[in-house]
């Protein structure tokens, strides 16, 4: 048990680095961004939160859905998870820890603002994010907007 | 107080969860860390390689007190064997193929004793929303939460209904090893299918396990499918897991003259050997409401056990049938604090309903504090009538007839996720 533990010390000690810092949620609104080869004009709010509840993982035409979420203290993220899931953080979170820690889904991954998701999402056949509304979304293409 | 190990251990992963629940929070250090690590992104604790590689673990430990009877544990003077840390590494492997791994081990009363063991290890291959396959040791889907039994952080209550989802029965209905489908159909104005269907076998450790030589699984299958209704937040569903189990065991002189003394007869030139059959067919119904803070959940299961055995007069020939039902409430009053109550039912057979030893009557009222994204604070109370639930290794070997039959449970339980 005490090897045990020890051996995944270095795990915790990580996790502790990484813990950001808190920022305070915003009132802006959100924009739904795709990757500028994607046509997904007719995307639902049904399909946004299968999207990024990785129940949906293909696109019409076979690419594969590359979802990137926002860092969970971001006010984009705020915005999003309650606008699209109707539940709490702390159901959502619930949700994840049931779909981790049996084996069957990983949350989409995170970046830490608004540039790093354009910058992926512009980067990568088949991605979906979003950003404030306030932000310029470059050569991505805006398919839904919330406010 | 320290000297005996369990109490190091103890004090170890109390030590750990508050390392881990109550982080310095500086930008620099993330910055730092970041930066010395290069390829790592942990935003929200996560250790991630990329995007494709994550790993993540909890750490629960608990206590255990109960008034009249001990349960799962010496529960009477109170116990804190009642830990689990687990430790999962998964993978996006590009192409629709994913694959993973978790490592668990748990100390609950006398079972468990902190060994490490693969609870679940898969290579999945997704063709499309509605077709995936995945082969290894997968979690068995049963009921609405069966996956989730030994994931704290993922529910409200510190005990799922034990009529359903029984603790003890972890190594049997957990995981199996073989393969499963699974896929999400969707039904246009008819909400969705969620289905899944699997086969294979189990693999047991029997180390601790006195008398028996070996035990196999010649199959195990079954299947769930769950309908998402265009009523938002109604989900019902149906499940059904059938298997049989063999096993073989060996009588110990004392054993013989203890049956030989009670007017046992065995056959001429009993060696001690005894092989036993268990054929089982299990099937639940599921229903759940979710909406904003909300969840209502009620199932009921029935099982269909039949035990043959090649010494009748030990192991008598039988068929049985167990009843199980609860229904369950929880509400998210705040986004720190969470209340849930559940009453359950499990009538051991259905036959003798009127026997206190064969019935479980549960209610249980638990409160949830979310101290932060990853910490997790519970208590828990039941009141119990019966005695089913019982070990009688756990009661000085007294038949469950002879225990209390009303009593209490009171749980608390401290669960770290990252």
């Amino acid at each position: 048990m005490l090897r045990f533990a020890l051996g995944i010390l270095p795990l915790f000690a990580w996790h502790i680095m990484a813990v950001p810092q808190k920022t305070v949620a915003s009132e802006n609104a959100v924009q739904v961004i795709v990757h500028p080869d994607l046509n997904a004009d007719d995307i639902s709010i049904d399909d946004l939160r299968n999207i990024f509840l990785r129940r949906k993982t293909l696109w019409p035409n076979g690419v594969q859905i590359s979802p990137m979420a926002q860092h969970p203290n971001s006010p984009a993220r705020h915005y999003f998870d309650k606008h699209i899931f109707n539940r709490s953080p702390m159901a959502l979170r619930a949700y994840w820890n049931q779909q981790i820690f049996s084996g069957r889904q990983l949350p989409p991954p995170e970046r830490l603002n608004d540039k790093e998701v354009i910058d992926f999402v512009s980067a990568t056949p088949g991605a979906i994010g979003y950003i404030l509304m306030i932000t310029d979304p470059g050569t991505t293409h805006v398919v839904l907007t919330f406010k | 107080m320290l000297h005996h190990p369990a109490h190091l251990g103890y004090a170890l992963i109390v030590c750990l969860m508050i390392f881990i629940a109550f982080p310095c929070t500086a930008r620099a250090q993330t910055r730092a860390a970041n930066h010395f690590l290069g390829v790592l992104s942990p935003y929200s604790g996560r250790l991630t390689l990329g995007d494709r590689l994550a790993t993540h673990g909890f750490i629960s430990q608990g206590f255990l007190w109960s008034s009249g009877n001990n349960y799962l544990a010496q529960s009477k003077k109170g116990s804190f064997e009642f830990t689990e840390v687990g430790l999962s590494i998964a993978a996006d492997l590009g192409g629709g193929f994913t694959a993973g791994i978790q490592f668990f081990s748990r100390d609950l009363g006398p079972t468990g004793g902190y060994t490490p063991q693969v609870d679940w290890a898969y290579l999945g291959y997704k063709w499309r929303d509605w077709l995936g396959i995945r082969l290894g040791r997968v979690k068995i889907p049963f009921g609405l939460y069966n996956e989730m039994s030994d994931i704290d952080a993922a529910r409200v209550p510190i005990l799922l209904p034990q009529s359903i989802y029984q603790i003890e029965n972890r190594q049997f209905l957990l995981a199996q090893t073989g393969a499963e489908i699974s896929g999400i159909i969707p039904l246009a104005r008819a909400g969705e299918l969620e289905y899944s269907a699997y086969a294979g076998t189990l693999y047991t450790d029997i180390s601790s396990t006195p008398n028996i030589n070996s035990l196999h699984v010649p199959y195990l299958a079954g299947g769930r499918l769950l309908w998402r209704t265009p009523l938002k937040g109604f989900t019902f569903g149906s499940s059904a897991l059938a298997g049989e189990l063999e096993s073989n065991a060996t009588l110990s002189q004392k054993q013989i003259d203890t049956f030989a003394a009670s007017g046992v007869l065995f056959p001429s030139g009993f060696d001690g050997k005894i092989e036993n059959t268990v054929s089982a067919v299990f099937v639940a119904a599921s229903a759940e409401y979710v909406r904003g803070g909300l969840l209502v959940a009620a199932e009921y299961s029935r099982r269909y056990i039949e035990n043959t055995s090649s010494v009748p007069a030990t192991i008598p020939k039988a068929k049985t049938t167990n009843e199980k039902a609860y229904l369950m409430a929880s509400y998210e009053f705040l986004e720190w604090f969470t209340g849930g109550i559940y009453y359950s039912i499990d009538f051991k057979d259905i036959d003798l309903r009127s026997h206190f030893d064969k019935t479980q009557h549960d209610l249980a009222a638990t409160l949830r504090f979310n101290v932060g994204a990853h910490f997790v604070l519970k208590i828990e109370g039941h009141y119990l009538n019966g005695t089913a639930v019982l070990s009688p290794a756990l009661n000085d070997n007294r038949p469950n007839s002879e225990s209390k039959k009303n009593w209490a449970l009171l749980l608390t339980k401290a669960t770290v996720t990252f």
